[in-house]
């Protein structure tokens, strides 16, 4: 499941290959090109030796998203203002601005792992809602309309994600 | 405001979810909805503590490769508000 070389050296080229799209995905979301570069560097870093260098399915697909979500991150710490809110494992704020990232080896490996294996358990059509909410942003109307369920259900289907995923909290103890 | 339990009756981490998913639904340049969200976390220390650990756990759950072929959203600048949503909100 994880990394291998082929899988890394796949995703490393891919990124690279289709950089300019990869970029304009950044940019469409966090609107300035230094903030591109950044965003561009930590997702190659976390596809080609982090913690989503692994095999998939889809690898353009994988790194939009792990760019996406990068892109977001970025969005998330300029909007809290109160300081850099990426905790470590221990649950302790980092001290140095910028620092949020400095965690990103084995323990983040180690919280991707409690969140996948909460995922794995969920039942398939719960799974599918929480990833066209989670990754594609779907709104509960549009998603219930996809799977072919009421928006009520949808809703109760994310809620027990959350719960789920709520257990996650102790990662951070362990 | 939530109407289910995330965990073991704790209000504070149950209140973080909530803001957690309301920025994923609002997205980031909701000016009112950012000065409440940070109002909440300039309330209490545990506030951003209980935020910080929610949104690494959001951030993760963000890259955990989908078992279902859903396509992720590519940037459409003839439209840059995409399915109705923020430019800068996750809703893309």
């Amino acid at each position: 499941m994880y990394m291998s070389d082929s899988s890394n050296r796949l995703l490393g080229e891919v990124f690279i290959t289709r950089q300019s799209d990869l970029r304009a995905i950044a940019f469409r979301i966090v609107g300035r090109a230094d903030v591109v570069d950044d965003v561009m560097q930590d997702a190659y870093i976390k596809l080609v030796e982090g913690v989503c260098a692994r095999e998939v399915l889809n690898p353009f697909g994988y790194c939009c998203q792990v760019v996406r979500n990068m892109a977001f991150d970025h969005c998330r710490s300029r909007v809290v203002e109160v300081g850099i809110i990426m905790p470590t494992l221990d649950g302790n704020l980092p001290d140095v601005a910028g620092d949020r990232h400095a965690d990103a080896g084995i323990d983040e490996r180690r919280l991707l792992e409690w969140v996948e294996d909460v995922l794995a358990a969920l039942p398939p059509r719960t799974r599918l809602v929480f990833e066209l909410y989670r990754l594609q942003g779907k709104t509960q109307r549009e998603i219930g309309k996809m799977v072919g369920v009421s928006a009520t259900l949808v809703n109760f289907m994310i809620k027990d994600v959350m719960k789920a995923l709520a257990a996650c909290r102790d990662a951070f103890d362990a | 405001m939530t109407d289910q339990t995330l965990s073991c009756q704790d209000p504070i981490w149950e209140e973080a979810w909530a803001w957690v998913q309301r920025q994923h639904e609002t997205g980031f340049d909701d000016a009112s909805f950012n000065v409440q969200l940070n109002q909440w976390l300039q309330t209490d220390p545990a506030h951003r503590k209980a935020y910080g650990k929610v949104a690494r756990i959001w951030s993760v759950a963000g890259l955990v490769p989908p078992v279902h072929d859903i396509d992720i959203p590519l940037p459409d600048c003839s439209n840059p508000a995409g399915d109705g949503a923020s430019p800068a909100g996750e809703r893309t």
